[in-house]
């Protein structure tokens, strides 16, 4: 496999758990600067191909190519080093810790986060902390998240919950960002501000790869669209051609 | 008043043991029950070398941390893919293994008979001799422990601990190494405990391995739980109370056969008690927003 041309390709991935294929020889790739989904019925396999991917989980088979490199043997926070970041369905946010440290702490590059930096006179980290709280609070005002900033994550309402979740995977500094059903329980005005955020990331470079439900949302803002079902993939392409499609509307849009 | 310069050396060489588990039990949710086992290293590693070897306290101090945060790594990155739940055994294994080696090596730690007449730290020419200055000496040391895990705890290495204790695939998820920051925290624990070990090894004059056993690893766990959890003051709190309460039975004129069943009970029962309607413990932690003043 050539692992120099594409910026990110998926090629023969499979995963079983037991005797259950959840991911059966899929192959796609995503290009840079797209926002490409991936829909599915629930347990057609796509929150496992983002584990994949991220390295939670490893592969049965198959390579995972990000900018030339080979994914598939990389722990979670090495894949994140390389540009690449995600967020869960779950959310997985640090619930105790304030909006601002959630974010904080996603920021790459702190000298206080290794042993001896910890050590360090104040005055030595002084411009390094000055320029992550400013990238720090920049996000939060990106995100309409300012003046929560010093609430704890528990307290917030789910809607919040998610901008932080959102907030968080910005701050890893990732280029290509992974989002796990990202509309999922939001009303409709905010997942209008959810869609005008992500064209305005990709708009300003990021490449967006999610999972969502939310059809609507998916097809709106989507440039391609990939469609798995128990585990394989049944077609890929742009919004209106997956809309005519009728083996999608049979299998998923149950149409 | 030497009774009490007793007292306040022993608080304070639990307060360092404590301190110290509370990095990996209370910032990063590792609860360990091999606390006694780096201890009781760093006791011997102190005795042997000031008993058989001439060391200076001060010389062998840095032998036994080194052999403790071997130790302590090594448990650390065997474990590194366990639950909790099953961390905990693991932990209570290691805990086992040096006991028996504490034991049963009778030709370096002189198994049952134990370790006599260690003497006093010395260093340039001045022994830390008599209860005065060996007191200031324990209190240094925790003065010192307790600043290191304050500036590990507080700064943002803390808060990665702190979220990788709620949850360990989501810090792993925003680019930090889990397993590093696990092994690092672990080997520095064991490594302060090691100090606590070593002083306790100076504070008594005597060692033998009967003392190292789970009931401590167990006894200083309780000293977290009830300083509180994830504060590093609440673990010098929690040592002062826990220490001092049961020295009171001496005043009471109880027999040494009926005070230890009552201090055990009395530790039991503090354990329920504070679980029950103190969860967090005597100082309970505090999280910081972190948010920058503008």
């Amino acid at each position: 496999m050539n692992h120099t041309d594409l910026y990110f390709q998926v090629e023969g991935l499979s995963k079983a758990f037991g005797g259950l294929q959840a991911v059966n020889d899929v192959t796609f790739s995503v290009a840079q600067g797209s926002l490409t989904s991936l829909i599915g019925p629930n347990g057609a396999g796509k929150t496992t191909v983002f584990d994949l991917i991220s390295g939670f989980i490893t592969s049965d088979e198959g390579h995972i190519v990000f900018k030339g490199q080979e994914l598939t043997t990389r722990k979670p926070h090495d894949i994140v080093s390389l540009g690449m970041a995600r967020t869960f369905q779950h959310l997985g946010l640090f619930y105790q810790l304030s909006v601002w440290d959630n974010v904080f702490l996603a920021l790459p590059g702190k000298r206080q986060e290794r042993l001896w930096g910890v050590f360090l006179p104040r005055f030595m980290v002084r411009a390094e902390r000055r320029s992550l709280d400013q990238q720090t609070g920049d996000i939060l005002e990106f995100l309409g998240l300012a003046e929560k900033a010093g609430e704890q994550v528990a307290n917030l309402s789910w809607g919040d919950q998610k901008l932080v979740s959102l907030g968080r995977l910005l701050a890893t500094g990732g280029e290509f960002l992974l989002m796990d059903e990202p509309a999922s329980g939001l009303s409709d005005e905010q997942i209008d501000h959810l869609k005008s955020l992500l064209r305005g990331l990709v708009s300003k470079g990021k490449t967006i790869f999610l999972i969502d439900h939310n059809m609507e949302a998916v097809m709106d803002i989507s440039d391609w669209i990939i469609v798995l079902d128990f585990g394989k993939i049944l077609v890929e392409g742009r919004p209106e051609e997956i809309l005519a499609n009728e083996e999608v509307n049979r299998v998923y849009l149950g149409v | 008043m030497n009774y009490l310069l007793y007292v306040i050396s022993l608080i304070a060489v639990y307060g360092i043991l404590t301190v110290a588990l509370n990095l990996a039990v209370g910032y990063t949710g590792i609860l360990s029950l091999a606390q006694a086992a780096f201890m009781g290293i760093g006791a011997y590693a102190a005795a042997i070398l000031l008993t058989q070897w001439g060391f200076n306290f001060f010389y062998a101090l840095p032998v036994g941390m080194a052999i403790a945060g071997l130790l302590g790594a090594g448990l650390a990155w065997a474990t590194l893919r366990l639950k909790a739940e099953y961390y905990v055994i693991a932990s209570f294994g290691f805990q086992i293994i040096i006991y028996n080696i504490l034991l049963n090596w009778i030709g370096l730690t002189a198994g049952p008979f134990g370790i006599r007449q260690i003497p006093p730290p010395a260093a340039f020419g001045f022994t830390f001799l008599g209860p005065l200055r060996f007191t200031a000496l324990t209190l240094g040391f925790l003065a010192i422990c307790v600043w290191v895990a304050w500036r590990l705890g507080e700064s943002a290495f803390g808060k990665v601990l702190r979220a990788i204790r709620e949850d360990d695939a989501a810090a792993a998820s925003i680019g930090k190494n889990v397993s590093r920051y696990k092994i690092v925290i672990f080997t520095v624990s064991a490594m302060l405990a090691s100090i606590g070990g070593a002083l306790y090894a100076c504070l008594i004059t005597f060692i033998d391995p009967f003392t190292f056993t789970i009931h401590e690893s167990i006894f200083i766990l309780a000293l977290v739980i009830i300083g509180g959890s994830g504060n590093v003051f609440g673990s010098v709190i929690g040592a002062a109370v826990l220490i001092s309460i049961p020295e009171m039975l001496r005043f009471f004129d109880v027999p040494t056969t009926v005070a230890s069943p009552i201090r055990e009970i009395l530790y039991g029962a503090l354990m329920i008690i504070f679980l029950r309607f103190r969860p967090k413990g005597l100082l309970p932690e505090r999280i910081t927003t972190g948010v920058a003043r503008s």
